[in-house]
């Protein structure tokens, strides 16, 4: 079955996106490049170079994980932004 | 004759229109919680463009092909690459190329530095030759950051290009971007240990007046012209102004000695004067100037009108737009003699663009 994949509301609205979306894929990078390949640039929204961007999280069944991290069946994924105060870095 | 402004503000665009300069009415609200740093026509195929923007998800460029109603994005190589210590936070400027090379779309961005598409924004290059100017060591960054937010393309001649750094200063190319010249001279970035560096001034606004080679310029510590392509610079803010401190220029479509600036107090309280609204009119290159205020709030006007928050549009006659922090709108179909409230209680403002279709 394929992962249960929950976007931040901003990017949800900029792809017109009903969410959670279902995804295939054995880690959370696979998820990002499926995703990229029906939405074109959503990628780039989530990674800057080889990393998420600062601000994004992301949880795999409730807990914190990263792009290498495995996705198994039925997972729910959630890419979170994180709410910080005042700065422009973490 | 319909007339467009193209407003971008913190939260997201908005294109409001009217069909006589007199009354006026929000049509369209685009990327609502981005950032819009500009929104600008292009007159080639009549695309809209604009930078978008969040500090969390990052700059792209979105390309309108019907007047703002839909949009297409993208920042497919808006990156300075692994090697790189700079990163490109946000998207500052955008200016279309010249009709003989359709699709070609220039951006400034921060951290300072340009990039070209050659396909309407759906793909970018970084110009490496700005970055690799030896005199790159002497930017830092402003209050706004280390950002290139002017892009200029010599109507005359497509391969001369100017750039304008805060803080860094201007540069031009005269070969398409691939080598560039410093263009300081005479102007003090007094915040350095030589107060008159060959760069690092901080460039707020510069503008090309419609006569060949004159620009007018909008710096940290003053209002500036050129009439030699940006070789020298003469300072038009010395005397009848109540500060030189500002962001925005615009410039009257036909006539290049009359300009558009608005002074602010200084660079630590950054509102107009006396919290009284005022746009400062030459109608002589800056010899001498004209306090305009029928219209405009003169009491509590706690506002900025940032560097690309003033415009003027190409009608007879002409007609200027000052967009402020307080998310106001105030319009003058005279020239600046008179000024109306034509929209409030926007986000925001950081760009006013006009446009008449």
């Amino acid at each position: 079955m394929a992962a249960q994949v929950y976007l931040p509301a901003q990017l949800g609205r900029l792809y017109q996106l009903k969410l959670p979306l279902e995804v295939n894929g054995s880690s959370v990078r696979d998820l990002i490049e499926e995703l990229d390949r029906r939405y074109p640039g959503l990628k780039d929204r989530l990674i800057e170079g080889q990393a998420l961007r600062p601000y994004i999280l992301v949880f795999v069944n409730q807990e914190p994980a990263g792009l290498d991290s495995p996705v198994p069946p039925d997972a729910e994924v959630r890419f979170v932004a994180a709410v910080a105060g005042g700065q422009k870095t973490i | 004759m319909p007339i467009l402004l193209l407003v971008g503000t913190r939260n997201g665009g908005f294109i409001i229109r009217s069909p006589d300069r007199k009354s006026w009415e929000i049509t369209d609200h685009f990327f609502e919680s981005w950032s819009i740093q500009h929104v600008t026509f292009d007159r080639r195929d009549g695309s809209l463009y604009a930078a978008v923007n969040s500090h969390i998800y990052g700059p792209m460029v979105a390309r309108s092909t019907d007047l703002g109603k839909t949009w297409t994005h993208s920042s497919t190589g808006l990156t300075y690459g692994e090697g790189s210590r700079a990163r490109v936070k946000q998207v500052w400027q955008l200016c279309p190329g010249p009709p003989s090379r359709p699709g070609e779309l220039w951006a400034g961005v921060e951290d300072a530095g340009l990039f070209r598409s050659r396909d309407h924004g759906r793909t970018w290059e970084h110009i490496e030759s700005l970055r690799r100017h030896p005199t790159v060591s002497e930017w830092e960054p402003s209050g706004g950051g280390l950002i290139l937010a002017n892009v200029l393309i010599d109507p005359d001649d497509p391969d001369r290009i100017w750039v304008g750094v805060g803080a860094g200063g201007v540069y031009r190319s005269d070969d398409g971007g691939q080598s560039w010249k410093v263009l300081n001279r005479g102007i003090p970035a007094p915040w350095k240990p030589n107060p008159m560096p060959e760069a690092g001034q901080c460039v707020h606004k510069l503008r090309l007046a419609p006569r060949p080679g004159r620009l007018y310029h909008q710096n940290h510590v003053g209002m500036y012209r050129s009439d030699d392509y940006g070789e020298t610079w003469v300072d038009i803010g010395a005397s009848g102004l109540p500060s030189t401190f500002g962001f925005a220029v615009a410039v009257h479509p036909r006539d290049p000695d009359t300009a558009y600036f608005v002074p602010h107090i200084s660079d630590d309280r950054r509102y107009v004067p006396d919290a009284a609204m005022a746009v400062w009119r030459t109608r002589d290159g800056g010899r001498t100037w004209q306090k305009l205020t029928a219209g405009l709030p003169q009491k509590h006007a706690y506002l900025t009108v940032l560097r690309d928050g003033l415009a003027a549009d190409a009608l007879e006659p002409a007609g200027v737009y000052a967009g402020t922090s307080t998310g106001h709108i105030f319009a003058s179909v005279d020239e600046g003699d008179s000024w109306q409230l034509i929209i409030s209680f926007l986000p925001p403002i950081n760009s006013v663009e006009a446009v008449v279709l």
